[in-house]
């Protein structure tokens, strides 16, 4: 993979160290830093067993190589190499992570150097190990994201400190550490600061600022970065090679006496120190001799020097070496390099500030690369003259490759300009500190004339003193010039040869002496001093000259500055002319003073020479003064350490005395020897054994004769320090121990042995009395027909003879060690116990005892004896019983028992046969007779009685001889010891088997025997039945075999050693649990033995295990023990078996897993679900089933799926899930929305499917029930529907018509109504055609609101009305709704409404409303006029009151009227009886009306009606109505007034008073008359009669305003 | 009683209040010349003699005096009307006209025919 594939250039490049203590570490980390997408991950180490997510990309890494790209993992490549490979590619966007406690602790290398960040696992804040971060590592993978995120805007984010802000860093890091870096180049220190505050994330200088303040910790960590030095081996190997040629080389070419001092100042972690070594090293080895060189390598940091005296360096370090240096210097330590000792002791590392402590001496060569680059120019300067010190003269300087001495060419002489390389010239005295500026008067002086402000006052002294003043010079005080005014010339002659610049060597010859003497004199006395009579110039012109040296105390007293002036006296006189002529005079003054001049400047040389020399001196005596204090220290130390030394002497001396004092006493012989076996030192006592005396020392023991009459060979003593003993046998028959120890040193090393011989004849011989004594008291006891035991005092048996053993039905063993409780039993020992208890407390006691033992009365005598101690206590006692029981007794019954006996033995199946031994002469048997044999016995040898009783054995049954059987009769009388033996016998053909027990009975035998044949016969079927089985089960059973009963393995079958790997001998006789198969874990060998346990009761045990099988792989077996019994029940063997259920198990616990996983899964889902059988029966229900009924799932189990609660509605509600359950079963899966039972009872609905599982072979296996609950979805479906049922019934109820209008397209969808309110031609008439319908003066309300005007987003309802001209041609009014809505497409909806009828009824009303205001406000003016009218009339209140309210209420009165008659107008009838009726009730017949049915228009009612008021109201006052008798007469006709419908009414009074025509015309005639003529375009005609008033009235039906 | 030279003319079709502005602007010293209640009749007495003042009603029997008051206010006439409507119904041209609401305060209906009669005014009066 290279870095053109495209893979974006990683911000970080993060390196992690695996390590497999934490693997989920790593996890955790990728985890962390997954947001990142530009960072480049590079895993080193062995990933294998990490577990890495897949998509990475595995590339092998090569030495040195880093893929670009997202993530690649290493192989096991040194972690170092990477990183270092990583840090030089990446530089400071490198980042080290160590995850977990991986190799390699501390830094990690390369990465801090080049400014990157080291972060590792472990607890926060862990600075001990030298990273910048320690945290857990989600911590971790945060500031890797920090970090990144950083890296991606660093361009903005971080700049360059100022230098104020390293100046504060700067002081705080002096007051904390004591170094001053306030010289460090400004952007070193700046960078590497900024790096700091990026390690801490610290988000502004100033928290970084304070965090340094608080924290000494970060002080000394910055320190550290800031003199991180980048350094390699042989770095700029061309600088190397001019070192080595123009340096080294004469350095080092002559053999001499004179140590060749090189100083490497600033060797950070040693790379450069060893590399100038090894220049050194291979100089002297091609010179072939030696010389005496020192190496000095100087470093601030501690750090590094201890890495440098280590020089130990990573394979990424030494690569630049060349393999023979590599391979002559360097030493392999795993992927690591270690410089040679020899190299190593040629340097010596020391910490040494260069700036701050005094330098070095004498060097011939100084090495300062790269320091200087981070040194400001101050510190530059100081640093060259400070090597200019150090070295000798003509000593090299070795720098940088950009550093240089350029500036510096006073003190040093470049060598090799490219190189570096500059040699240290010869100056005086070397100017280490600083020094006055010696020109500083003239400079002074001069800036002030070069001013450029200059008054007049100025310019004219400048003039003077150019043109005016005597010529003068500046001279220091050591005769410098150091400045020379106008016309000096003449007074100074330069002299030939190298430049001088020295006021005495060049004023003229004439005015030296002068000049001198002034000078002097002005030296010593500081004051101005005066020569005259000098003269100067040619001879022909000779000038007589005043010198003056003038002190120039204005500078200062300590300035050292003089002005020397030169006065021009004029010529000088003839007598002043120099006596012309002693040529020989002339000469010897002028030789004289060549001498001087010599002399002079010899002593000035000698001068400089002694002041450098004195300068070197201090720097030496200072060297001297630290040398002799550490001297002085280790002095001490010596002086302590001596005195240590002399008290550890004197106690050595000592304990060498006690030492020797204490061999001499022992009388213990005593050898030591040395490694070699030779003497070193032994004892006296040792000279009984060997022939050596005191002068042996030093010899080989081997070489001396000794007095040991059997002396075994000295063993060699091997490494564990164990002694070894023998013994030996001396000449006199004594007997020794001998024992050889290692002769250990303190530290454990055995540098030889001691040998001592110890005298052990006494404890021999005791010895061989004791063993003697108790072989013969065992002897006695064992032989003796007395019980005998011996008890210690805790009751426990430390001896008892055989006879006691007896008695006690045990074996000797069983007995000695356990308590008499234990051995005699609770019951027995209670009867002892008093006895005991009597001999315990130091009683002889003695008793007798009857007991039974098989059925036999025993009759004993006990006696017991204390035995003591030598201090008389009780230590145990011996207890010795004798039977005492009546042999006659026993005697009789035995021959009792015989008889009985024979005579069971004649009718036993079984054989029976005793006889008797013949002996010889000898005593020898020679052969048997028979004394009794029964008739199976018989049978069995085919023999009567009389041929075998009183017969010898070997007559008649001599194949018993030949057998082996007669020997056996014969050893058996010998020795007693029963035997059994199996015996086949050939019978008719028929084989058979019996079985021969033989005892001994007095000097015979008793024989019997049985016949097994049917017991063989079983046997072997049982053998060949076992053969067959185990052949079926070898195939078939992992692991079949056979134990006994105390479990040891007789037998097992192939595969169960196969298995294992292990043959039968490895097994077989073993016991079980020992073997391969289960000895790996304890637990399960005990889990065996509580199975072998049972078994050996009779109870099998079956158990599933795990076996360990070969390869340590493992395999899971049912395990079954089982006990095989005999036919009395007796367990005569155990039969392990097992069969191999790895599989099995691994099957069942992926069925397991997978019913597990589908379980968890369903439970899961939020849909109810369950298993059924094909029947529908419930097999299982998930955990959303069950969380709606109360009742445990096991309860639910085995149900039909229809009787579940679920369905608990209705009967009719569980036939239908039971026809939904059989109609799923035919195959086809059914579906219906069904109600169901919720927890709380309620009914709920669910979205029932069921469908069927069907085997490969199409066979239904079950049933799934699967239901969702829609409940929810149902409720909004129904509510939706309820809703749309609304929306359409209020539509209708509203009658409102609605449209979808799209107003891009500008199509419109029409309901009917819209259609019908519309009168549209269709349902989808354009929406251009619908806004033509619309009333020109609407049509932008409607484009405004609907369409080609809207707003994206507005989605806000908006109402407006608008008229439409129907195409049937009406004009209707439209209240329009419509929504704007935009979902993907903007579409507007809306419902429109024929509001005509509404707008009209609005019309009507406002303008009924109008109209009633106006009518309201006229008629309130026509009450005001009336009133006005009436009160102007009225002479009193009561006339006013009389006359309003009568004429109000016929206002009143025509207006009922009007309203009886609904508006459409007043019957004149009415009218007349309306206003006149008032006045005429009482009387009928007084008011006669007589005239057609006429309807009036209403304004003429209103008018009439008034007339007629005033009239009758004249009438009641004066006319017809005023008496009793009157009587008024009213005609109307209808006619014809002037082309108009009118009626002329004639009002005609009669029989009332007489008739008085008024003098004044009243209101009431007036109001008539202009009522009349004014709006009812009438008239009136008023005559008053005498006879009575009479009016013909003429007015319209109906006025102008009433049509 | 002081009386005014000024000539008014009142057109109100209700009788009753016409002969009572008509008695009222006379007891107030005004020369009233026509009480009509039509609009022929006012035509007819503004033809015999053009009024210096008119006092109109705007709703006359259906009809509406607007016509007539531009008429009489292109004679010279100054118009003020008198009216149970609001003086929004008037007509644009006719907005500067005083105008009277119904019933008649008369102090106020003096005060509008004495600012009316001033020469040049048409003052507004409500």
């Amino acid at each position: 993979m290279t870095a053109a594939d495209g893979h974006s250039t990683p911000i970080l490049v993060c390196g992690i160290i695996l390590s497999h203590e934490t693997p989920g570490s790593l996890d955790k980390l990728l985890g962390g830093v997954a947001v990142l997408d530009n960072l480049c991950l590079v895993l080193i180490g062995d990933a294998a067993g990490i577990g890495l997510p897949v998509d990475w990309t595995v590339a092998q890494m090569t030495e040195g190589f880093i893929p670009a790209g997202r993530f690649v993992i290493t192989g096991a490549l040194d972690a170092e190499t990477v990183f270092e490979d990583m840090a030089r590619r990446f530089g400071a966007r490198a980042i080290g992570v160590r995850l977990g406690q991986s190799p390699g602790n501390g830094a990690i290398p390369g990465v801090v150097e080049a400014g990157g960040m080291t972060l590792a696992e472990g607890a926060e804040k862990d600075t001990s190990q030298g990273f910048d971060m320690t945290a857990p590592v989600e911590r971790l993978a945060e500031a890797i994201v920090a970090i990144c995120r950083r890296a991606s805007d660093s361009a903005t984010r971080l700049e360059p400190l100022t230098t104020q802000e390293t100046r504060e860093v700067c002081v705080l890091l002096r007051q904390a550490t004591g170094h001053d870096f306030k010289h460090y180049k400004e952007t070193t220190l700046s960078r590497r600061i900024l790096r700091r505050i990026h390690v801490l994330r610290c988000d502004t200088f100033d928290d970084y600022l304070s965090l340094l303040k608080s924290s000494p910790d970060e002080a000394r960590a910055l320190m550290r970065d800031l003199l991180i030095g980048v350094t390699a081996f042989f770095r700029d190997p061309d600088a190397f090679a001019a070192l080595d040629a123009k340096v080294m080389a004469p350095l080092l070419a002559q053999d001499g006496p004179q140590v060749v001092r090189l100083w490497l100042a600033g060797c950070s972690t040693g790379p450069e120190a060893y590399s100038l070594a090894m220049l050194v090293h291979e100089r002297l080895a091609a010179a072939g001799h030696t010389r005496d060189v020192q190496i000095f390598a100087t470093d601030l940091d501690e750090r590094a020097l201890n890495v440098a005296r280590v020089g130990v360096y990573s394979a990424a370090v030494v690569e630049a070496l060349s393999p023979e240096r590599l391979a002559r210097y360097f030493t392999r330590i795993g992927g690591r390099y270690q410089v040679n000792r020899e190299l190593r002791q040629m340097i010596a590392f020391s910490p040494h500030n260069l700036i701050a402590d005094p330098p070095f001496s004498k060097m011939d060569l100084i090495v300062c690369r790269n320091v200087m680059i981070y040194l400001g120019a101050h510190l530059q300067k100081k640093l060259i003259s400070v090597f200019h010190y150090a070295l000798r003269d003509s000593g090299y300087l070795f720098l940088g490759s950009s550093e240089a001495v350029t500036g510096h060419g006073d003190l040093f002489r470049v060598i090799d300009s490219r190189a570096r390389i500059a040699q240290r010239k010869d100056v005086g005295v070397p100017d280490v500190g600083p020094r006055q500026p010696v020109a500083a008067a003239s400079v002074t002086w001069q800036t002030h004339a070069g001013a450029p402000s200059q008054n007049i006052a100025q310019i004219s002294q400048r003039i003077v003193l150019d043109e005016f003043a005597p010529p003068w010079l500046i001279v220091t005080d050591d005769g410098q010039i150091t400045f020379a005014s106008a016309r000096a010339g003449p007074f100074l002659d330069m002299p030939e040869g190298q430049f001088v610049n020295n006021l005495i060597r060049v004023v003229r010859k004439g005015i030296r002496t002068g000049v001198r003497a002034a000078w002097s004199e002005a030296l010593k006395t500081r004051r101005k001093s005066v020569h005259e009579g000098l003269t100067v110039g040619p001879d022909n012109d000779r000038r007589r000259t005043r010198i003056v040296v003038q002190p120039m105390p204005d500078l200062g007293e300590e300035a050292g500055t003089y002005m020397v002036v030169f006065f021009d006296l004029g010529q000088a006189a003839a007598g002043d002319a120099p006596i012309p002529a002693n040529p020989d005079s002339e000469r010897l003054f002028a030789d004289l003073e060549a001498e001087l001049f010599q002399a002079r400047e010899e002593l000035e040389h000698t001068v400089q020479d002694l002041e450098g020399a004195n300068e070197e001196l201090k720097s030496s005596n200072e060297e001297l003064l630290s040398m002799n204090e550490e001297l002085q220290s280790a002095n001490e130390e010596l002086e302590s350490s001596k005195d240590e030394i002399e008290r550890a002497n004197t106690a050595l001396e000592d304990a060498n005395t006690d030492l020797v004092n204490l061999l001499s006493s022992t009388q213990i012989a005593t050898i030591f020897l040395d490694a070699a076996g030779n003497l070193r030192r032994f004892t006296p006592a040792a000279s009984e054994f060997y022939n050596i005396t005191g002068s042996d020392i030093g010899r080989p023991l081997r070489h001396f004769t000794h007095r040991f009459a059997d002396l075994p060979p000295m063993p060699a003593l091997d490494d564990t320090g164990v002694a070894v003993e023998t013994e030996a046998v001396r000449e006199d028959g004594r007997t020794f121990l001998r024992r050889l120890t290692p002769y250990t040193t303190e530290s454990g090393a055995a540098t030889g042995v001691v040998v001592t011989l110890v005298d052990i004849t006494a404890a021999k011989q005791a010895e061989d009395r004791i063993r003697q004594s108790r072989e013969q008291l065992w002897f006695v006891t064992e032989h003796a027909p007395v019980m005998i035991a011996q008890v210690d005092a805790d009751l426990r048996y430390t001896f008892v003879n055989s006879a006691f053993a007896r008695l006690s039905g045990r074996r000797s063993e069983d007995l000695i060690g356990h308590t008499l409780q234990e051995a005699m039993g609770d019951a027995a020992f209670a009867l002892a116990e008093p006895h005991v208890a009597a001999v315990l407390a130091g009683r002889n006691v003695s008793y007798d005892m009857e007991l039974e033992r098989d059925g036999t009365p025993l009759s004993l005598t006990v006696n017991h004896a204390p035995e003591f101690d030598v201090g008389g206590r009780v230590i145990g006692f011996v207890t010795a019983i004798i039977d005492v029981t009546q042999g006659a007794i026993a005697e009789k019954a035995l021959l009792a028992s015989e008889a009985r006996f024979r005579a069971s033995q004649q009718v036993s199946p079984n054989g029976f046969m005793m006889f008797t031994a013949k002996r010889g002469a000898g005593g020898g048997i020679e052969d048997f007779v028979f004394d009794f044999a029964n008739d199976a016995s018989l049978a069995l040898v085919k023999m009567t009685n009389d041929d075998l009783i009183g017969k010898a054995m070997l007559d008649v049954l001599p194949g018993n001889k030949a057998s082996g059987l007669y020997d056996q009769y014969v050893e058996l009388v010998g020795t007693g010891e029963p035997f059994q033996r199996t015996l086949g016998y050939d019978d008719d053909g028929i084989s058979g088997w019996f079985e021969l027990t033989a005892v001994r009975v007095a000097d015979g035998c008793a024989a019997l025997f049985t016949d097994i044949t049917a017991r063989k016969e079983q046997e072997r079927q049982i053998f060949e039945n076992a053969l067959r089985v185990r052949s079926i089960l070898d195939s078939v059973v992992a692991f079949v075999g056979a134990l006994t009963p105390e479990g040891l393995l007789t037998e097992a079958n192939q595969p169960a050693l196969e298995v294992a790997g292990l043959s039968r001998d490895d097994v077989i006789g073993k016991p079980f649990w020992e073997a391969f198969w289960w000895s790996y874990d304890p637990a399960v060998q005990e889990r065996l033995k509580q199975a072998i346990a049972l078994a050996q009761q009779g109870k099998p045990s079956r158990y599933d295990v795990k076996i360990r099988a070969s390869g340590d792989n493992f395999i899971f077996i049912d395990f079954l023990l089982m006990p095989l019994l005999d036919a009395e029940g007796r367990v005569v063997e155990l039969i392990p078996s097992a069969v191999d259920i790895t599989d099995r198990l691994h099957a069942e616990d992926a069925v397991h897993q997978n019913a597990e996983r589908l379980s968890r899964t369903l439970d899961g889902v939020s849909t109810l679900v369950g298993l059924l059988d094909a029947d529908g029966t419930v097999t299982d229900l998930n955990a959303t089933a069950l969380a709606h009924v109360t009742v445990p799932k096991a309860s639910l189990l085995g149900l039909h799926f229809s009787e579940t609660p679920w369905w608990d509605v209705s009967p009719e509600l569980r036939a239908q899930i039971r026809q939904m359950v059989d109609t799923a079963a035919t195959g086809s899966p059914s579906r219906a929305d069904m109600p169901y039972r919720s927890l709380d009872g309620a009914i709920r609905w669910v979205e029932l499917n069921i469908v069927a599982i069907k085997d490969e072979g199409g066979r239904i296996i079950a049933l799934v029930p699967c239901g969702t609950d829609i409940t929810e979805r149902r409720n909004s479906e129904l509510a939706l529907a309820e809703s749309r049922e609304r929306l359409h019934m209020a539509t209708r109820a509203a009658r409102l018509g609605t449209f979808d209008f799209n107003p891009s397209t500008g199509a419109v969808r029409w309901d009917a109504r819209s259609i019908e309110v519309l009168g549209l031609s269709g349902a989808d008439v354009p929406f251009a055609e619908f806004l033509a319908m619309v009333h020109e003066d609407d049509r932008h309300i409607v484009q405004d609101d609907l369409a080609l005007g809207h707003e994206p987003g507005r989605a806000a309802t908006n109402s407006t009305t608008y008229r439409v001209n129907r195409s049937d041609g009406t004009l209707i009014w439209v209240e329009g709704h419509a929504s704007i809505i935009v979902d993907g497409k903007t579409r507007a909806v809306g419902t429109l409404q024929d509001i005509t009828e509404r707008k009209r009824a609005e019309e009507r009303q406002t303008l009924l409303l109008h109209e009633l205001n106006h009518r309201v406000k006229n008629s309130l003016a026509t009450i005001q006029a009336m009133a006005s009218h009436t009160l102007r009339h009225s002479d009193s209140p009561e006339a006013f009151r009389d006359s309003f309210s009568g004429r109000l209420f016929a206002i009143a009165a025509s207006h009922d009227i009007l309203v009886g008659n609904e508006q459409s107008g007043a019957d004149l009838e009415q009218l007349i009886q309306s206003q006149i009726g008032p006045y005429a009730s009482g009387d009928q017949g007084r008011l006669v009306l007589n005239g057609p049915q006429v309807t009036l228009g209403a304004t003429v009612s209103h008018a009439l009606g008034l007339i007629l008021h005033e009239l009758a109201t004249n009438a009641s006052k004066y006319g017809a109505l005023s008496n009793d008798e009157g009587v008024l007469r009213i005609d109307w006709h209808l006619i014809d007034d002037r082309g108009r419908d009118s009626v002329l009414i004639d009002w005609v009074e009669r029989k009332g008073p007489p008739v008085v025509e008024p003098t004044r015309r009243g209101f009431g005639s007036r109001l008539i008359a202009m009522t009349l003529s004014h709006s009812l375009d009438g008239n009136v005609n008023m005559t008053y009669n005498p006879e009575g008033f009479a009016a013909q009235l003429t007015t319209r039906l109906v006025a102008d305003d009433d049509l | 009683m002081m009386t005014f030279e000024k000539t008014v003319l009142v057109l109100e079709d209700e009788i009753i209040v016409a002969m009572d502005i008509g008695d009222e602007l006379i007891d107030r010293g005004w020369h009233v010349t026509d009480v009509v209640g039509t609009l022929d009749a006012a035509m007819r007495a503004v033809a015999a003699a053009t009024p210096d003042l008119a006092l109109l009603d705007v709703n006359l029997r259906g009809s509406q005096s607007f016509d007539l008051a531009l008429d009489l206010k292109a004679r010279g006439t100054v118009v003020v009307f008198l009216s149970g409507n609001s003086v929004n119904d008037l007509p644009e041209a006719l907005r500067g006209c005083a105008f009277i609401e119904k019933p008649v305060n008369y102090d106020a209906l003096h005060s509008a025919l004495l600012a009316a009669a001033r020469p040049g005014g048409t003052a507004a009066a409500g």
